[in-house]
C-alpha cells in the first residue's frame, strides 16, 4: 500500500460519514445541540461552586465559631491562617480565569504552549500550597490553643503531623512534580523551536 | 430552535466527517471516541459565537477538533484541567464509528497514523484530508516551509511502517 492509496481510503470515509449524517439527522441534532448545552450549564455551575465554596466555608463555619481573643498567639495564628487562605484562593481564581481564556480555535502551536504553561502554573501553585499548608495548620492550632501546653501526647501528635506532611511533600516534589516539570519544559521548548523554524 | 443553533447544526452536519475522523485517529477505544466527539462539539459550540469568519469554517473546525483531541490524553490524567461528564448514550454515535465499510485497510491506516506523535499526526490528517500547505500552516501555526519539510518526513516514516505491516 502506498501513501496515495492511504489518501484515497481516507477520503472515501467522508462519503460514508456524510451518508450516515443524512440518515441520522435527528439523532445528530440531539448530540450536537442538546448535550453540549447541558454540559456548558453544568460546567458553569461547577466552576461557580468551586469559586464560592471557600468563601461560603468562611462565612458559614469559620465566622459563626469565631471567638476573638486578644492574645499574641491567637492573633499570630489568625494572621497565618488568613494569609495562606487568601493566597490559595487567589491562585485558584487566577487559574480559573486562565482556564476560561483558552480559546481552542487558536492555532495548534499556540494552544500546545498555552496548555503546557497553564499546567506549569497549576503545578507551581500546588507546590506553594504544600509549602504554605503547615503555616495554615499552625495558625489553626494557634487559634484553638488557649495556652501552649507541651506534654508527651501533644508532642507526639505534632511530630506525627510533621512526619506525614514531610513524607507526602517529598514524594510529590521529588518524584511526581519534578518529572512533570521536566516533561512540560521539554514540550514548551519543542513548541518554541517549531515557532522559530 | 434558535437561528444560531440551526446555523451551528448546518455547519456541523457539513463538517461532521472532520470531527469523526480526527476523534477516531486520536482515540483507541469506542468510549473515548464518543467522549472526545462530545468534547469537540462542546468547544465548537463555546467558540461559535466568537467565530467571525476571518478564517474558513473548516479551518476553525480543524483547529478546535485537533486542539481538543491533542489535549484529550492530558485530560484523562488531569481531570482538573478538563472536566468531563459522560452523557451521550453509546448507540447514538455507534453508527458513525462502526460500519460495514470499515475494512482491515482502514484499520491499517489508523494504526499507521497512530505511530506518529501528536503534532505529526495532526499534520498528516490535514494532508490526507486534502488541505494545502497554506491551510495546514494556518491551522497548525507552523510555517509553510516547515509544513512541507514535516510532510516529507512523515511520508517517509509512514512508508517504512506500511512496508513493515505488509
Amino acid at each position: 500500500m502506498e501513501i496515495n492509496e492511504l489518501q484515497m481510503l481516507w477520503q472515501q470515509q467522508n462519503t460514508h460519514i456524510l451518508e450516515n449524517t443524512r440518515i441520522n439527522k435527528e439523532v445528530l441534532k440531539r448530540i450536537l445541540i442538546m448535550n453540549p448545552e447541558k454540559r456548558i450549564n453544568r460546567e458553569k455551575i461547577k466552576s461557580l461552586i468551586n469559586l464560592i465554596s471557600p468563601i461560603a466555608l468562611v462565612i458559614f463555619i469559620f465566622i459563626p465559631n469565631f471567638h476573638y481573643r486578644d492574645t499574641v498567639i491567637y492573633i499570630t495564628g489568625l494572621l497565618m491562617f488568613v494569609t495562606v487562605f487568601f493566597l490559595i484562593y487567589y491562585w485558584q481564581v487566577t487559574y480559573f480565569f486562565l482556564l476560561r481564556k483558552v480559546d481552542f480555535s487558536a492555532t495548534i502551536v499556540v494552544i500546545k504552549k498555552q496548555i503546557a504553561t497553564m499546567e506549569k502554573y497549576k503545578i507551581k501553585s500546588t507546590k506553594l500550597k504544600y509549602a504554605l499548608m503547615p503555616i495554615a495548620i499552625l495558625g489553626i492550632f494557634g487559634m484553638l490553643i488557649q495556652k501552649p501546653n507541651f506534654n508527651k501526647e501533644s508532642i507526639v501528635l505534632i511530630v506525627l503531623i510533621v512526619a506525614v506532611f514531610t513524607a507526602s511533600a517529598l514524594v510529590t516534589f521529588k518524584i511526581s512534580i519534578k518529572e512533570q516539570f521536566r516533561q512540560l519544559n521539554k514540550e514548551i521548548n519543542e513548541v518554541e523551536k517549531i515557532e522559530e523554524e | 430552535m434558535t437561528d444560531s443553533k440551526e446555523q451551528f447544526l448546518i455547519i456541523l452536519e457539513q463538517n461532521i466527517g472532520i470531527i469523526v475522523k480526527i476523534a477516531r485517529a486520536y482515540t483507541k477505544i469506542e468510549q473515548d471516541r464518543e467522549d472526545l466527539i462530545n468534547d469537540i462539539t462542546l468547544e465548537l459550540w463555546k467558540s461559535f459565537g466568537r467565530f467571525n469568519g476571518e478564517s474558513k469554517i473548516s479551518t476553525w473546525i480543524y483547529r478546535v477538533a485537533l486542539n481538543v483531541s491533542m489535549n484529550y490524553k492530558r485530560k484523562r490524567t488531569n481531570t482538573a484541567l478538563f472536566d468531563s461528564i459522560q452523557e451521550i448514550p453509546k448507540e447514538d454515535l455507534r453508527a458513525w464509528f462502526f460500519s460495514e465499510e470499515d475494512t482491515s485497510a482502514s484499520e491499517i491506516l489508523y494504526d499507521c497514523i497512530d505511530t506518529l506523535d501528536d503534532l505529526n499526526k495532526a499534520i498528516i490528517l490535514l494532508y490526507l484530508d486534502g488541505n494545502t500547505h497554506d491551510e495546514i500552516s494556518a491551522i497548525t501555526g507552523i510555517s509553510k516551509t516547515n509544513v512541507g519539510t514535516k510532510i516529507g518526513r512523515i511520508k517517509e516514516q509512514l512508508r517504512d511502517i506500511i512496508t513493515k505491516e505488509q
